[in-house]
């Protein structure tokens, strides 16, 4: 392989990602066709805004994964970057790796609301790690009241527990339960 | 790569390069930075499979027409397969 045939991969994938949004934009919508799973969910379930935030943080991640890609592609256009590479490709299968988690279609109602809370209470417990190392800790204090939110929303919705996703296994889908 | 292992880093991106382009007596080793073809059709490759594989899952889910995405995804690895 020579090095132009080693740049055809990143045209390709920067193809897909123009390609693709064309698309998003005139193929889709943002709400579920009626009758599909995503529909009945929405419906069915007693809290929505509890689905609504699972799809959103799903469609979220679909949106860093794209960027990440388009990272990728600027590290190997040049001056060509030979270690970010790796951590944009890393970036880009993690967020998708979440995405999917979420929008799984095999999880039901309550396991999709159980990943979503799950992740943010995840992401809280980062929030606050953050907070406290630069010193902001009032503002660590507010993540940690949003933990106890994030809590009593999980006792109203009847889970006794939420199942903590483990990034540090690729693909980030292997999942551990905590109390 | 991304925690910067040491090893890592050497071996994907900074190879050892023969030690007598840059010093005729050999005795000192030198590294190069280096791109691996085949390490970016890999990583074009895993980007282009997790992204679309989310984009398919959501529009499963939400009960919209799949095919435009997989005969895009179909022509595009199919470029990267043929480097």
């Amino acid at each position: 392989m020579n090095k132009e045939d080693g740049l055809k991969p990143a045209s390709a994938l920067n193809e897909y990602l123009e390609i693709s949004i064309t698309i998003w934009n005139g193929c889709y919508g943002i709400e579920p066709i009626k009758d599909s799973l995503a529909y009945n969910v929405l419906s069915s379930f007693p809290r929505p805004a509890s689905i609504k935030t699972a799809y959103s943080q799903g469609d979220l991640f679909i949106e860093a994964g794209a960027d990440y890609s388009m990272a990728l592609i600027n590290t190997l256009t040049e001056p060509l970057e030979t270690v970010a590479r790796w951590a944009c490709a890393r970036g880009a299968v993690e967020s998708a790796a979440l995405s999917v988690w979420l929008f799984d279609s095999k999880a039901n109602r309550r396991q999709r609301v159980k990943r979503s809370l799950a992740l943010r209470h995840a992401g809280f417990q980062e929030q606050i790690k953050f907070l406290n190392a630069i010193n902001k800790h009032s503002d660590s204090q507010k993540s940690l009241e949003r933990i106890g939110e994030i809590v009593r929303k999980r006792t109203e919705l009847g889970f006794v527990k939420i199942i903590y996703y483990d990034t540090c296994r690729l693909l980030g889908v292997a999942t551990i339960e905590f109390p | 790569m991304t925690h910067a292992d040491y090893w890592a880093l050497q071996r994907l991106s900074f190879p050892e390069i023969d030690n007598t382009r840059v010093d005729s007596s050999g005795e000192e080793r030198y590294f190069e930075k280096h791109i691996e073809p085949t390490s970016i059709a890999y990583l074009c490759v895993e980007s282009l499979t997790s992204l679309s594989h989310a984009e398919l899952i959501k529009c499963k889910l939400f009960g919209w027409n799949r095919k435009p995405l997989i005969d895009l995804y179909d022509k595009v690895n199919g470029e990267i397969s043929r480097t």
